[in-house]
């Protein structure tokens, strides 16, 4: 039963997916040895069919598939989709083919990230294609998409305009660098050397420059921006925070920063390193407000929006009552604007940009797909996967699968986790799904009853090889290889006249480290002799029309 | 948490809200955590004494309305001092374990995701580190290399931070060993996820909890060593006030005067068992969690 061979497979061509000598080994730790999972399968499956591929645990049905997928990559062998060899492409190239090949697992729950919503799952696949278009990685992509809309709205600006404002940014970066080094200089006689001078000194300092270079590029960005985002953007930051919390927020905040501008002003006579440090101390205390403020409140744009202005308010004052000329008050707004904007851009971006751009771009096709499998997109789309049932996640799994429109559905034992009433659902989900898209099928199972239900043609599996190939009816009626017939007497009947005693199986399955030579099944098949263990038989065609890879086939050979 | 076959509530009302339940002693640590931290911050501007103030004829004097923890043997606000020395040991203990937490999260992210030679090469240097007692390792450091009383603290985040990585790098590299092998990371992989987008954003989410929880216990057994460190002189030198100065320093007068020794104490002690306490809470809530799956 060690089918090698490819007698069974349809001519080149004519297959959408055509597997050839698959083989998967893994080695075992430092010992040498390897496991034979796969040992030279070949398979095809013609567009819109769907082929089952049966065989007891460990016969390597589920590995063929993750081959086929390349997770891993097969040993050798080739795995041609529409005549492109996948197992010579580079990471780039089949990344980008990865959409027409998708595949659902056995555990439901289990291939679902519990820390994800439905709706960010189901649209994951439309995320990775979207950033491999966009950039690689998350990280990347996301600068590049910023700085595009950077550069698009900066070029909005007059050129003298843009020149003055790079001017001003300099300026204000050589002023906040020398300020902070008059500050060094008093060191000896001021108190921003003492106590905790050393803890905070130097952070300050590396804050200060930060905030310069960020101050640099932020002023361009918000006078820019600030002519053209309408009101309604801004009203819609605000808008859904509860006036409660804003209330809160404001009161505390402003108290705060009194405080501050108090302790600064009077104890300290406007020193311009105890000014820095309250106008720190304030941004901090306001992103922590923002923090409570977005726990208590799920819009966390609003509340970082309210945060956001109040702190740039704080810091205006700490500088204000320092008692700084005209032209530095200037700068000082300019530049607390700026880190207004951008405390805004960066928190409120960062923080919902996968969320929106999801909902934005592709909620309504994950919600059409949703729907689709038979879910009510509205009540699921926040959910997390343990909420679901098993048939549920199934459903959710099948719609991520469908959602880049694969060509070839690869699916292992969708239904084996499943309650019986739940397997037909999800069966007759896969055949809705299968006539409305032209899905190919590869339906891996052990379920005989499951594969005859769905299948066009049957592969049986037996310890890494073929032992049977054909249509389900014949294969059924007629089993050709001795395999096929103890697999099909072991198919538990619900008739208690029927003598369970005559499905007993010969031995368990034997090693895949070192398998049986010859025939793989010759240890348990009835019928073996000498010959099996000299001879591995090849793929011959019966009379009846299936093909079968046994030296004693029990039906004529054509 | 019930299956219904293929309904729609599947969780019951009552599991969501035990999930959920935030205890008393959880606000009470939080709340204290909050406020020292938020003291020790703004320490400069706070209405209080300053830390190196003496006054005159209040040496050993126990709490009184002036001097809230009372004054010792210098004469030196403790209610000033403690929180100033909170400065020194929350900024130790919190940088140390943030870096730890950032440096030995990734790498044991790594080597808990890639496994093979680099994570064989990892766990056995973890291991090795693992073994030497980190007091002893601190304290043998801080002497041999002698770095100027100016660098001190830095010196002694870095420290703090090399013993650090290793424990959580453990931790971690277990945590994700068992969810990459979870199917949705072969699902993500299915789709064309690169192993960065795989390691950020389907393992990360997960791994998250116990990495936090468990930095928190790290950042209380910072707190521990940089008391002893500083108990042995050999932290922030002084006149930086640290908690573990403080109880050096009150340590001969523990018959005539305790509070001096204990009131940095007992801060030292709530601030360690606060953190603990939030660290377990932390981690059972996400045991809670998964059991539901």
């Amino acid at each position: 039963m060690a089918g090698t061979g490819k007698a069974h497979l349809r001519p080149h061509g004519e297959a959408l997916l055509r597997v050839e000598d698959l083989v998967v080994e893994f080695k075992i730790g430092a010992t040498g040895n390897v496991v034979n999972a796969v040992s030279g399968i070949s398979l095809d499956v013609l567009a819109g069919e769907t082929v089952g591929l049966v065989g007891e645990s460990g016969c390597g049905k589920s590995t063929t598939g993750k081959a086929i997928m390349g997770v891993p990559s097969p040993t050798s062998g080739s795995v041609l989709l529409d005549a492109v060899d996948l197992t010579g492409l580079s990471d780039d190239e089949m990344r980008r083919i990865r959409p027409d090949l998708q595949m659902i697992f056995q555990d439901p729950i289990s291939s679902l990230n519990p820390r994800r919503s439905i709706g960010d799952i189901v649209a994951e696949p439309l995320m990775i294609k979207r950033e491999d278009q966009v950039g690689h990685g998350p990280v990347r992509g996301w600068l590049k998409r910023y700085a595009s809309r950077f550069v698009a709205v900066a070029e909005t600006v007059t050129k003298p305009l843009r020149v003055l404002l790079v001017l001003a940014s300099v300026a204000f970066v050589l002023w906040v660098v020398s300020e902070a080094a008059e500050g060094r200089r008093f060191e000896s006689e001021l108190a921003w050397t003492e106590v905790p001078a050393q803890i905070v000194g130097f952070p300050v300092l590396v804050i200060l420059v930060a905030m310069a270079v960020v101050v640099f590029a932020g002023c361009l960005v918000w006078l820019a921006l600030a002519a053209m985002i309408p009101f309604e953007v801004v009203s819609g930051y605000l808008a859904p925070i509860s006036p409660a919390v804003g209330l809160l927020g404001a009161a505390s905040s402003a108290a705060v920063s009194w405080f501050m501008v108090y302790r600064t002003w009077n104890s300290l006579g406007g020193n311009f390193a105890w000014v820095v440090r309250g106008g720190v101390l304030t941004v901090a205390t306001v992103s922590i407000m923002w923090l409570v403020a977005s726990a208590i409140k799920p819009s966390r744009a609003g509340a970082a929006g309210v945060a956001a202005s109040l702190a740039s308010l704080a810091y205006l004052q700490v500088f204000y009552i320092a008692g700084l000329d005209a032209v530095t008050k200037l700068v000082v707004i300019l530049a607390s604007a700026a880190l207004d904007y951008f405390i805004v851009k960066l928190v409120v971006k960062k923080l919902a940009m996968r969320r929106s751009d999801t909902q934005r771009r592709f909620d309504p096709l994950v919600r059409e797909m949703l729907e689709v499998v038979g879910m009510n997109p509205d009540s699921t789309v926040g959910r997390k996967p343990h909420e679901l049932s098993g048939g549920q996640a199934q459903r959710v799994s099948i719609a991520r699968a469908l959602i880049m429109n694969p060509k070839v559905l690869i699916c292992d034992e969708p239904v084996s986790a499943l309650d019986v009433s739940v397997q037909a659902q999800t069966l007759n989900l896969l055949q809705d799904m299968k006539q409305r898209y032209g899905l190919t099928l590869l339906f891996i199972a052990h379920d005989l009853a499951v594969v005859k239900n769905v299948s066009d043609r049957v592969a049986v599996m037996y310890l890494g090889k073929l032992c049977e190939v054909g249509a389900p009816d014949s294969l059924f009626a007629n089993p050709a290889h001795p395999y096929t017939e103890l697999l099909l007497s072991a198919i538990a009947h619900p008739d208690p006249l029927i003598d369970p005693s005559i499905t007993e199986v010969p031995a368990d399955l034997p090693s895949a480290v070192s398998p049986p030579s010859g025939c793989r099944f010759r240890t348990r098949c009835p019928r073996a002799e000498e010959h099996c263990g000299q001879r591995e038989p090849q793929m011959r065609p019966t009379v009846v029309g299936q093909y079968v890879a046994c030296h004693f086939p029990l039906v004529e050979m054509g | 948490m019930g299956l219904a076959v293929d309904g729609t509530a599947t969780q019951t009302p009552a599991t969501t809200a035990r999930s959920k339940q935030v205890g008393p002693v959880l606000w009470l640590a939080v709340v204290y955590l909050s406020v020292l931290a938020g003291a020790a911050i703004s320490a400069v501007v706070l209405p209080i004494h300053e830390p190196d103030a003496t006054f005159r004829g209040t040496s050993r004097d126990g709490p009184n309305f002036n001097h809230w923890f009372g004054n010792d043997a210098v004469g030196h606000d403790i209610f000033s001092r403690v929180i100033y020395g909170a400065q020194v040991s929350l900024t130790v203990a919190a940088v140390g374990a943030l870096l730890a937490l950032v440096i030995g999260g990734g790498i044991g992210m790594l080597a808990g995701y890639y496994r093979g030679r680099v994570d064989a090469i990892i766990t056995a240097i973890g291991d090795a580190t693992l073994v030497i007692p980190p007091l002893l390792v601190a304290i043998s450091l801080i002497l041999f290399l002698d770095p100027t009383a100016q660098r001190r603290v830095f010196f002694l985040i870095a420290v703090f931070v090399l013993l650090s990585i290793a424990p959580i790098a453990r931790v971690v590299r277990a945590s994700t060993m068992v969810w990459s092998e979870r199917e949705f990371v072969l699902a993500a992989k299915t789709m064309g996820a690169g192993d960065t987008r795989i390691l950020l954003r389907e393992l990360l989410p997960n791994v998250a909890p116990a990495l936090i929880s468990y930095s928190l216990i790290v950042m209380a057994n910072l707190i521990v060593v940089e008391g002893a460190v500083a108990f042995l002189g050999l932290s922030v030198p002084p006149p930086t006030p640290t908690w573990g100065d403080m109880i050096n320093k009150g340590r001969t007068d523990l018959d005539v005067a305790p509070h001096v020794s204990l009131i940095p104490a007992a801060f030292m002690v709530f601030t360690v068992v606060a953190l603990n306490y939030l660290g377990d809470r932390l981690r059972e809530q996400f045991e809670q969690r998964e059991s539901l799956l």
